[in-house]
């Protein structure tokens, strides 16, 4: 160590020691800014809704054990239905989770063509969406045009919801030459269903009334008016009441329409081809018992349709039926034989002579008979028996019958079917119309079905114009005309319907220059109005014949000028 | 557990997560039986995320969102004991189920990727019949597996295995529109 550089320790400590102490400023160190962000994990909001499978509810062997099963088809490998056809909520349901009950519902193909209900048939889609229509809804029209399958659409419906144990009674009223066609469409479609047809004496429906607990029971219009007091005064509940051929009840003032109006129900549907039959009036009729209150005669045609529409489905074969076979309609316009022409202008001119004569005096009923007198001379000549359109039909009837086909003929009379029986007998023909027993019925149609050698059935518009299928049939003739075009579509769609064998040919016979042309004339514009009433476009109040329509059939004059039909009081 | 032999009366989830227009992220879980009845319906209100959960979460978010969230929740509700939870949302597989439950997630045979990283970790469910799906199940042993196999079978050959999310969508719109 070098001594220069030594610290004298001694003389350092020896010194006071001087500490100076200063205050020092340090700045506090800066806390950094800081961001902070809660992130909320609370549950979103739930809403939950709980369902109870319905085919666990109600088992097939305990509704009918003794009805037989459908056949069942042997095993085969399913494909999954292309469309899915779900059932919509109806409108007036509004509770969400009721709307949900429906709208969660599997398709329809699926329950229909699983294992869980068995059909004879694959059902065409639109009627699928037909279930789907009616299944949910309390209040329903079926309004399909004829030959549709409005009947295997309610029977459909019917058992699903009994299957699912909504549907325990059930009432379907239907004119009562249907009651046998119901129970066999039931037979091919529900088998497992049971169904009673009530009749019998007073005592043996009085019974059937009270204490039968068949699911379902079908009664006729007629006996439901005679047992009003069995039906009403007993309180008797329906889960549903089905109105077949519904047109029945459009005039709210019948008996008919006063007594199923009365009973006591939950559901009510309505079927029928032809839910306007002359005037929006007539589907006020059917809502009076579809649902009460919906619609009146005093609100406009537009405001009526905004009401029903949830109400109603209508499907017309163009639409739905696009692989249907067609329906050819093609118009034998002839001329009266000499005879004839005589027979008519004689009368016709005899006729508007009288009613000029009675001047204003006249009404609806006298110009109503002249109109049958022409058109029965159309038909056949009084005193001679010429018919230029039996001559007609005969010639189209030999076609038919080498053909091996069958042919039906509607008349709007029974003595003009009685003769054009006798004319057309080589043909065997068979005959159907209200002087011919219910009873016997049945065996007629199973007879002209079965029977090669029947080639014809004559039929009355009246008898023959609903409710039954005569698919097999590719012939149709209108030999007169009937007032209506819905009652002629009607009877056309006993041949032309789902099942039909070929295309269908309608020939409707018209005698030129005659009061059919006149008739026909006017028909056809309303036929084209009536197209129109359950489109979108505006409805026209009245589309059979009115009375002005009528009087103006023939140019009918008095000493005051032209007479018209005398307003109501 | 998982038991050793399929039930005959099994039960079907059916979850799947829709993004609702202008609202936000629904869930609906639909419960069905073998022949495809309604047991229970579950659906959440629709929920949307905020910034700060998307800077977050960021890549995670929607798993969050769609596991954690709504199939969770949903799940949870269902009273009746689910057998298998099926989706549609590859979004979904990361949902945690019931250890006696299994997840399956059926893939449009026509929108398959070649080679997804959600299914690294899946097991290929076997139809028995022409299926336009293909299944996947996620975290289940082969047992488990199997079992699923026999109810997505079986289901199958009543209704398309993508049936019920139409219901499940149909039934969320009309929620909202009531909500509306």
């Amino acid at each position: 160590m070098n001594p220069e550089n030594e610290i004298d320790w001694q003389a350092q400590l020896d010194s006071p020691v001087f500490i100076e102490a200063r205050e020092l400023q340090v700045p506090d160190a800066e806390t950094p800014a800081t961001i902070s962000a809660t992130i909320k994990s609370r549950r979103p909001k739930t809403f939950s809704y709980y369902f109870t499978p319905q085919e666990q509810l109600l088992k097939p062997k305990r509704l009918a054990a003794d009805r037989p099963a459908i056949a069942k088809q042997p095993a085969k490998k399913r494909e999954h239905p292309k469309q899915h056809t779900r059932i919509k909520p109806p409108g007036d349901v509004i509770k969400l989770g009721d709307r949900l009950f429906y709208l969660l519902q599997p398709p329809l193909e699926s329950l229909l063509g699983g294992n869980t209900l068995e059909f004879p048939f694959e059902p065409f889609p639109y009627q699928y969406s037909g279930i789907s229509f009616l299944f949910p809804r309390n209040h329903a029209v079926l309004a399909d045009e004829m030959g549709l399958g409005k009947t295997m659409q309610c029977i459909t419906t019917i058992r699903m919801l009994i299957r699912s144990g909504q549907l325990n009674q059930v009432l379907l009223i239907c004119p009562k030459p249907l009651v046998t066609n119901w129970q066999r469409e039931f037979e091919t479609w529900a088998p497992e269903i049971p169904v009673i047809a009530v009749n019998g004496n007073q005592a043996n429906r009085s019974w059937l009334w009270q204490r039968d607990q068949t699911s379902v029971k079908i009664a006729n219009y007629e006996l439901l008016t005679r047992d009003e007091h069995l039906l009403i005064d007993n309180g008797l509940s329906f889960d549903l009441v089905v109105l077949d051929e519904a047109q029945r009840i459009k005039n709210s003032n019948n008996s008919t329409s006063k007594v199923v109006k009365k009973l006591d129900r939950k559901r009510s549907w309505a079927l029928t081809g032809t839910p306007i039959e002359n005037s929006v009036d007539d589907l006020v009729g059917i809502f009076d018992f579809v649902s009460p209150g919906v619609v009146s005669s005093h609100m406009t045609t537009s405001h009526i349709r905004d009401e029903v529409q949830d109400f109603i489905l209508r499907r017309t074969k163009d639409k739905v039926m696009t692989d249907m076979p067609p329906r050819l309609m093609r118009d034998a316009e002839l001329d009266l034989s000499p005879e004839q022409w005589d027979s008519y202008t004689s009368a016709e001119k005899d006729g508007v002579l009288r009613l000029n004569d009675m001047g204003d005096e006249i009404t609806i009923k006298h110009v109503f008979e002249l109109v049958l007198r022409l058109k029965q001379i159309c038909n056949f000549d009084p005193s001679t028996g010429a018919s230029s359109k039996m001559e007609r039909l005969q010639a189209d009837m030999e076609e038919v019958a080498a053909s091996g086909q069958k042919a039906i003929v509607f008349s709007q009379w029974v003595d003009a079917i009685v003769d054009i029986d006798k004319k057309l007998e080589r043909f065997n023909p068979l005959q159907y119309h209200g002087r011919i027993p219910s009873k016997k019925r049945d065996g007629i149609l199973d007879e002209f079905k079965n029977n090669p050698d029947r080639s014809v059935l004559l039929m009355s518009y009246g008898a023959g114009s609903v409710g039954l299928n005569l698919q097999f049939c590719r012939y149709v003739f209108l030999f007169d005309r009937w007032w209506n075009p819905a009652v002629e579509d009607q009877a056309i769609n006993r041949a032309h319907r789902i099942g039909a064998a070929g295309s269908v040919t309608v020939t409707r016979m018209i005698m030129a220059n005659t009061i059919e042309q006149r008739i026909h004339d006017i028909l056809e514009a309303k036929r084209q109005l009536f197209n129109e009433i359950l489109s979108d476009s505006e409805a026209p109040r009245q589309l059979g014949l009115t009375q002005d329509e009528i009087f103006g059939l023939f140019d009918l004059r008095s000493s005051t000028g032209k007479i018209k039909p005398k307003k109501a009081a | 557990m998982a038991s050793n032999q399929p039930s005959r009366n099994f039960t079907l989830g059916f979850l799947t997560v829709l993004e609702v227009d202008g609202f936000g992220t629904c869930g609906g879980l639909l419960v069905v039986n073998p022949i495809g009845r309604p047991i229970e319906f579950h659906c959440t209100a629709p929920i949307s995320v905020n910034r700060t959960q998307e800077i977050l979460y960021g890549k995670s978010l929607q798993s969050y969102l769609y596991c954690d969230q709504i199939g969770e929740t949903l799940i949870e509700k269902a009273k009746s004991k689910v057998d298998l939870i099926i989706t549609d949302n590859d979004s979904l597989v990361d949902l945690e189920v019931q250890p006696d439950q299994s997840l399956v997630l059926l893939v449009d045979k026509s929108e398959i990727d070649e080679s997804p990283a959600k299914l690294f970790n899946a097991t290929k469910i076997k139809f028995r019949s022409n299926s336009a799906f293909h299944a996947y199940a996620f975290r289940s042993n082969p047992e488990q597996t199997e079992i699923a196999a026999a109810y997505l079978n079986q289901f199958n050959e009543t209704l398309p295995l993508d049936e019920p999310f139409e219901r499940i969508e149909q039934a969320i719109d009309e929620a909202q529109a009531v909500a509306r």
